[in-house]
C-alpha cells in the first residue's frame, strides 16, 4: 500500500497524493550521493513548489523523507517530480581542516552547520589522519573520510539518509535476513567479472625520505596472482607524515583489498523495502554457483500498478 | 558538450590541487599555524617553515608554495 505525503511549501497544507499516483521510484546508491524519489501523478490543480517535503511509505515500512528539487508539468496533465533526501544538500562545496576526528564526529560537525537532522552515527573508533580539504564538496570530504577509515581499519561504513536523519553503519551490520535467487524473489540476473579496475597484484608506495635524501619504497604482492593476470601495479606517494610502519600496513592492507576481481551481478526481482544501498543480503544463484552474503552497491525499487519490484547491483 | 568538457576540466583541476604560490598570514607560533583565508588555517604538521620563526613573526604575510594535492605547503619567505 502506497503513501504517499507532499507538505506543500507554498500554502503550509500536507496532501495525500497515494491515490493519483501514477508511479513512483526510489534509487539509492552506495557512499556516491543522495537518494532519488521520482514520482508521478494527473495534475488536479495542486503543483507542489520545490523545496516541499516529501514523505514515502509502502505497507507501512519507511522509505523516503526528502525535499523536491524538480518538477515538469505535461500538456496532458502528467507532472513528475524529482525529490532528494538531505544528503543533497552537502553537495556544496567548502574548505575544512580535518583535525584530530574521526568520520562520525565530522559528519556531525558537518550536520550542525547545515542544520541537518541526525540520526544514529556509529562512533568509528578511528582518527582521521590531518588532512586539509580545500574546495571540496562535504560528500567527497565524508566519503574520502570513510576510505581512509577502511584501510586504516578494514571496517567499511555506509552514510546514508535514514527516512529523514543521516545516519553512519557499519555496513556489516546492515546484512539482512533475506535469501535472494533463482528460488525466492529473482526473475532476471546478469553476472561479470572483471581485473580491468580495482584490481592490482602488486602495490607500491613511496615516500621521500628527508634524512637520506632518497626514495623510499615499499611493496606488497601476490606473486602467484602475476600468472594467472600479469603484473597489475598500483602506486602512490605516501602522506608526508606517515611514518615506515603505517606505509608498510598500508601496501597491506591495499594488497588484501584489491587483490581480486571484481565480481558484479544484477539482479532483477519482486521488491523488499528493507533493501538499501549498503544491505547485505545472501544471494543464492545456482547457476552461477553462487551463495553467499552481498553487498548492495546501488538500488532501484521501482512501485507501479500495485506492484513492487527492484533492480539490485550487487558487488561480490 | 564544449561547455561540459570545460567544468570536467575545471573540476578535475581543482580536484588535483596543483602546485601553486599561495599567501597567508601566520596566526600562531607553538603550534604554527598559517591563515590561508577565513576558512583555512593550515596546522603545522603540514607546513615547513624556515627555524627562524619567533613569537615576532605572528601576524606577518609569508609566501608559501603548495605542494601538490595540497596536503604540505613550504615558507619561502616571511615579509615585514
Amino acid at each position: 500500500m502506497i503513501e504517499l505525503l507532499v507538505e506543500n511549501k507554498a500554502d503550509g497544507k500536507i496532501y495525500e497524493i497515494s491515490e493519483i499516483v501514477t508511479d513512483i521510484s526510489f534509487s539509492d546508491r552506495l557512499n556516491n550521493g543522495c537518494s532519488k524519489l521520482d514520482f508521478s501523478y494527473l495534475y488536479d490543480g495542486v503543483l507542489f513548489t520545490n523545496g516541499s517535503a516529501v514523505r514515502f511509505k509502502y505497507n507501512n515500512a519507511n522509505i523516503f523523507y526528502g525535499y523536491i528539487f524538480s518538477s515538469e508539468r505535461e500538456q496532458n496533465n502528467a507532472v513528475s517530480v524529482v525529490a532528494y533526501d538531505q544528503l543533497r544538500y552537502l553537495k556544496a562545496k567548502d574548505t575544512f581542516v580535518v583535525k584530530d576526528l574521526r568520520v562520525d564526529e565530522l559528519i556531525q560537525r558537518i550536520a550542525n552547520y547545515f542544520k541537518l537532522r541526525v540520526g544514529k552515527l556509529d562512533n568509528t573508533g578511528y582518527k582521521l589522519p590531518t588532512s586539509i580539504k580545500d574546495n571540496q564538496t562535504f560528500l567527497d570530504m565524508i566519503y574520502d573520510s570513510i576510505s581512509t577509515t577502511l584501510i586504516g581499519t578494514g571496517r567499511k561504513y555506509a552514510f546514508y539518509d535514514n527516512f529523514g536523519s543521516l545516519a553512519l553503519t557499519d555496513i556489516m551490520n546492515m546484512r539482512l535476513p533475506l535469501v535472494i535467487g533463482d528460488e525466492s524473489l529473482a526473475y532476471g540476473y546478469k553476472y561479470g567479472q572483471s581485473i580491468d579496475e580495482n584490481t592490482y597484484n602488486l602495490i607500491k608506495i613511496s615516500k621521500d625520505n628527508e634524512t637520506t635524501g632518497k626514495r623510499d619504497v615499499y611493496i606488497a604482492q601476490d606473486s602467484s596472482s602475476f600468472s594467472k593476470w600479469g603484473i597489475l601495479q598500483y602506486f602512490e606517494k605516501a602522506d608526508k607524515n606517515a611514518n615506515p610502519e603505517q606505509i608498510k600496513s598500508k601496501v597491506n592492507a591495499l594488497l588484501k583489498l584489491m587483490n581480486s576481481e571484481t565480481k558484479t551481478l544484477s539482479i532483477e526481482a519482486l521488491g523488499d523495502t528493507r533493501i538499501r544501498a549498503g544491505s547485505g543480503i545472501l544471494v543464492n544463484i545456482s547457476d552461477l554457483g553462487i551463495n553467499q552474503y552481498v553487498i548492495v552497491n546501488s538500488c532501484k525499487h521501482t512501485f507501479k500498478n500495485n506492484i513492487h519490484t527492484m533492480s539490485l547491483e550487487l558487488v561480490l | 558538450m564544449i561547455e561540459a568538457i570545460k567544468e570536467i576540466i575545471k573540476n578535475y583541476i581543482n580536484s588535483i590541487k596543483p602546485s601553486r604560490l599561495v599567501f597567508g598570514k601566520i596566526e600562531s607560533i607553538a603550534p604554527l599555524t598559517v591563515r590561508v583565508n577565513e576558512k583555512l588555517i593550515i596546522p603545522a604538521e603540514m607546513v615547513v617553515w624556515p627555524p627562524a620563526l619567533t613569537e615576532y613573526d605572528i601576524g606577518k604575510k609569508v609566501l608559501m608554495i603548495q605542494q601538490e594535492g595540497g596536503q604540505q605547503y613550504y615558507i619561502l619567505e616571511v615579509r615585514g
